[in-house]
């Protein structure tokens, strides 16, 4: 039982990690918008995410050592370079608008994660004084 | 993970971006400097951007699978732009050629201020992002509030 206490903390502190990894992948993309040759990274882990946060355990079955696991199955997140587009002429291939977009929603995907931490916190807390 | 490497990489954007704001301002104010140290008019100036280069610790920890990609970036050099002057006929300029002709610099004003709004634009883009990342942080100073 205790050890399931904070289970859900877990799952999201490991949201927290992933969404602050991909702050800093997005600004390094904002800032290498000028870069000839640049081409941008992204950090895929909100499906990862969601699965582990309803508790969905849907795992590959591995019989030996070397099997690989189902994408994302263990919340870590992945960054991955899109090598094979170009967006302009110098073959950067940053999008200024989507990047701007993924900011704002990931500003505001990682402020809920850190809003429902607090209130697991303060489940917590009333849990242990007795609901007072 | 390293706390706030975001707001290095914004900075590194912001400082490269300003200089190149500086450069454009060098081209423009120089727009009709015929005379130089090196002799003949002025050429024009451009910043040459690049990706700053990994450290050891943040290529060991890609390698690893702990995220973290690029360190911003860095003005690798300003290269001068070796496109041909222009030349003015106007034989009473102290810097005449024996046909009454001045050699002017490269410089292109339109070209210089689209690319100063372009630099505006980067620079403000940069600073959003940083800005995102200072709330986030001080958001994740709420936790257990």
């Amino acid at each position: 039982m205790i050890n399931k206490l904070f289970s859900n903390v877990d799952v999201l502190k490991a949201g927290l990690d992933a969404s602050w990894l991909k702050n800093q992948v997005i600004a390094n993309n904002i800032a290498n918008v000028d870069t000839p040759n640049f081409k941008s990274s992204s950090v895929s882990f909100e499906a990862a995410f969601k699965r582990a946060l309803q508790g969905d355990d849907f795992t590959a079955k591995k019989t030996r050592e070397g099997h690989i696991d189902f994408e994302g199955a263990d919340m870590r997140a992945t960054v991955t370079t899109d090598m094979n587009t170009t967006y302009r002429m110098d073959g950067n291939n940053v999008n200024i608008d989507a990047e701007s977009a993924e900011l704002a929603k990931n500003q505001i995907f990682y402020n809920t994660l850190v809003q429902q931490l607090s209130s697991e916190f303060r489940k917590l807390n009333m849990a242990i004084n007795g609901g007072k | 993970m390293s706390f706030l490497s975001s707001m290095d990489i914004s900075a590194s954007a912001l400082t490269a971006q300003r200089m190149r704001m500086d450069v454009i301002s060098e081209n423009i104010a120089n727009a009709d400097t015929t005379r130089t140290a090196n002799g003949g008019p002025y050429r024009r100036r451009v910043v040459e951007m690049a990706e700053q280069p990994m450290t050891f610790s943040a290529a060991l920890k890609q390698a690893t699978g702990n995220g973290v990609t690029g360190g911003g970036v860095v003005v690798s050099r300003i290269v001068e732009d070796m496109s041909d002057f222009e030349y003015e006929y106007n034989p009473s300029h102290p810097d005449a050629d024996e046909n009454g002709y001045v050699a002017k610099p490269n410089v292109d004003i339109a070209e210089e201020i689209i690319d100063m709004m372009s630099a505006t634009r980067s620079y403000e883009a940069n600073v959003t992002a940083l800005n995102a990342t200072k709330s986030m942080a001080m958001k994740a100073l709420e936790i257990g509030r």
